[in-house]
């Protein structure tokens, strides 16, 4: 256990630090250059030159990534002119309702795929099988943008329900104060996980189904209930563990969309805003921190399904 | 965008998540692999639906304009924002374009990029994948690495920083979301190097003086193919599913060019006032599309499974 978990530690810290590479190959790669790219259009030339020599961007190569990788590591991720604020602190008061809205849609996304999936597999082949393996596989076609579009249309514009626009709070604990206008964004972003949940978990239930510990179970006389509950959910759910940390890049990417529809001003907003404005030190400061936050939670979810499942430690 | 069982599979330790057997008792092998497939691929329905939706949709996209005449270059205020009726069946948009035109034409766009994206990340991951397996060692830790840290980007948001970066047009595009789209198509096809190399034609043909590079493109890459087949369709999807993002948030080819996520960028803009045809077409659209491509890299992948079973 002690190996596998200094070899997976060493290889999340090899991927952050070719995070930083490709971060610093694209800071390179900006129009005007580094110090021209970071500082904006509205910066006079003495204030390049002065950037340029303050972070070394007159240096060698090496010495450059030297430095950026020692600010990094400091926490510092550069000054965004456009919002006048460190990158830093803004990222540090936006990831927190990222966090909440990301947190909730996994939360629902799991209660409603996990015995969706059983279902499905209990009862595969039959008419609700076809029917919720339909309807998921249309889910999961469908853009996330487009999803709250539909929601906003049907629950905020005919039905005057739901609010069509995110909470407004500016801290995670102000945007929970405000239930009811996170209700479709979180609806929106849990949908899309649904569908790719409830498809893996019907055939990782299938695939159990036809284990012998099954059928000695079940040919023990316990209870099907019992059977379902104790011996097929529990071997049934750990490999979703691994499902959770790989899908956080692509739900995080849900995120910005869903972010964008309901103007939720977490780490998605402030990314398609600083998109649209060209704002690179933003756009390379939460790539650096996301791109962290998902080699993270893929090590902590290997780590919980390697003590769930003692096969994976060994092999 | 959505997430993708082979993306997850990609990653997973064991074949945990592999789609359980096909039930239907022995399937006996008649003539080659390849016409196996072909007939397991033909008899799934899905798979029929999924062609036929792909053939009718680039039908729809080129051949369309050419027996429904509209003027998709002008503007005209005089016709502007009309709910479908007779003369324009899917209404028209806040400059006046005809809507079910316009979804014409956007389509070109949507699915031309998607398909020279797929096409490009497929070869390029393809490759990169083969020579990684096939190499072997610390050429392919590295390889591998860099193909993880790119891996743990969000997609979209480095989709974003390289279009905010390089401003390209449509060609720059397609380099864009290839430049996303061909990890996973090298995760996979280096698994597969992996074991082919060790095969005994593998180790023959090297026996026999057979360069490097003719074993990763004559042996490693082409006994690969399946898998590669299965995933470049998915890719399709994905790629179609970006371009309407990224075009969705503002930030893809800029107009005149113009493919199904813009027409929901301006469509969003009149949803309020109740303008669904701004809404409901282009929506459709997309998700049609990739539900058919969905639906044959599904019945591609079962074919291929029942392929290794007789075997």
């Amino acid at each position: 256990m002690t190996a596998y978990l200094i070899r997976r530690v060493l290889q999340g810290i090899a991927v952050v630090f070719g995070v930083t590479l490709i971060v610093f190959i694209v800071l390179h790669a900006l129009p005007g250059g580094p110090a021209r790219g970071m500082l904006g259009p509205e910066a006079t030339e003495q204030q390049v030159q002065q950037f340029i020599v303050a972070n070394g961007y007159n240096k060698p190569v090496w010495v450059q990534y030297w430095k950026f990788l020692d600010q990094t590591v400091h926490g510092n991720l550069g000054y965004s002119y456009t919002n006048n604020q460190n990158v830093t602190t803004l990222l540090a008061n936006d990831l927190p309702k990222t966090a909440v809205l990301v947190g909730l849609a996994y939360l629902f996304a799991l209660v409603v795929a996990v015995p969706l999936g059983i279902l499905q597999a209990l009862r595969r082949n039959t008419a609700v099988d076809y029917v919720t393996t339909g309807a998921s596989f249309i889910a999961y076609s469908m853009p996330t943008f487009w999803l709250g579009l539909l929601l906003i249309l049907g629950f905020a514009v005919s039905w005057r329900l739901l609010p069509a626009e995110g909470p407004q709070g500016a801290t995670a604990a102000a945007v929970l104060q405000d239930p009811k206008a996170m209700i479709l964004p979180v609806l929106t972003l849990g949908l899309v996980t649904i569908a790719s949940f409830s498809r893996f978990m019907r055939s990782s239930a299938i695939e159990n189904l036809v284990q012998d510990y099954i059928r000695t179970a079940r040919a023990m006389g316990i209870p099907e209930h019992t059977v379902l509950l104790r011996h097929l959910l529990r071997n049934a759910l750990s490999p979703v563990i691994t499902l959770i940390g790989l899908s956080l890049p692509v739900v995080i990417s849900g995120a910005v969309l869903t972010e964008s529809v309901f103007n939720y001003p977490g780490m998605g907003l402030l990314i398609w805003n600083a998109a649209t404005e060209h704002d690179y030190p933003v756009l390379l400061g939460a790539t650096i921190v996301l791109a962290t936050v998902t080699v993270i939670g893929s090590l902590i979810a290997d780590i919980l399904y390697a003590v769930a499942d003692p096969r994976i430690r060994y092999s | 965008m959505s997430l993708e069982p082979s993306m997850i599979l990609a990653g997973q330790p064991s074949g945990a998540g592999a789609e359980a057997a096909p039930e239907g008792g022995d399937v006996r092998a008649a003539g080659s692999a390849w016409r196996m497939i072909g007939s397991v691929f033909i008899q799934s329905r899905l798979a029929i639906l999924g062609v036929a939706i792909v053939v009718v949709i680039v039908l729809f996209s080129f051949a369309g304009p050419v027996f429904y005449h509209t003027d998709q270059v002008h503007t005209e205020l005089a016709i502007a924002n009309l709910s479908p009726r007779a003369s324009h069946p899917l209404g028209t948009d806040d400059v006046g374009y005809d809507v079910l035109g316009r979804l014409m034409v956007s389509g070109q766009q949507s699915l031309t990029v998607g398909l020279a994206a797929a096409l490009l990340a497929t070869v390029v991951g393809t490759l990169w994948g083969a020579i990684a397996g096939y190499v072997g060692g610390v050429v392919d830790a590295i390889m591998m690495r860099v193909v993880d840290s790119v891996l743990s980007i969000p997609p979209l948001v480095l989709i974003l920083l390289l279009t905010a970066v390089l401003r390209p047009g449509t060609t720059g595009l397609i380099l864009v979301i290839a430049s996303y789209a061909w990890l996973i198509p090298s995760r996979l096809v280096r698994g597969e190097a992996l074991t082919l190399r060790t095969r005994e034609y593998v180790q023959a043909s090297r026996a026999m003086g057979g360069r490097h590079g003719w074993m990763v493109l004559r042996h490693i890459a082409p006994n690969a193919v399946g898998t590669i087949v299965v995933q470049a369709t998915f890719e399709v999807a994905n790629a179609i599913l970006l371009l309407a993002a990224l075009s969705f948030l503002g930030v893809g080819p800029a107009a005149p060019s113009t493919n199904w996520g813009s027409m929901l960028n301006n469509g969003l803009n009149y949803m309020f006032e109740g303008r669904w045809w701004l809404v409901y077409p282009a929506g459709l659209a997309i998700v049609l599309t990739v539900v058919a491509f969905n639906f044959i890299g599904d019945a591609l992948r079962a074919a291929l499974e029942v392929r290794l079973q007789v075997r």
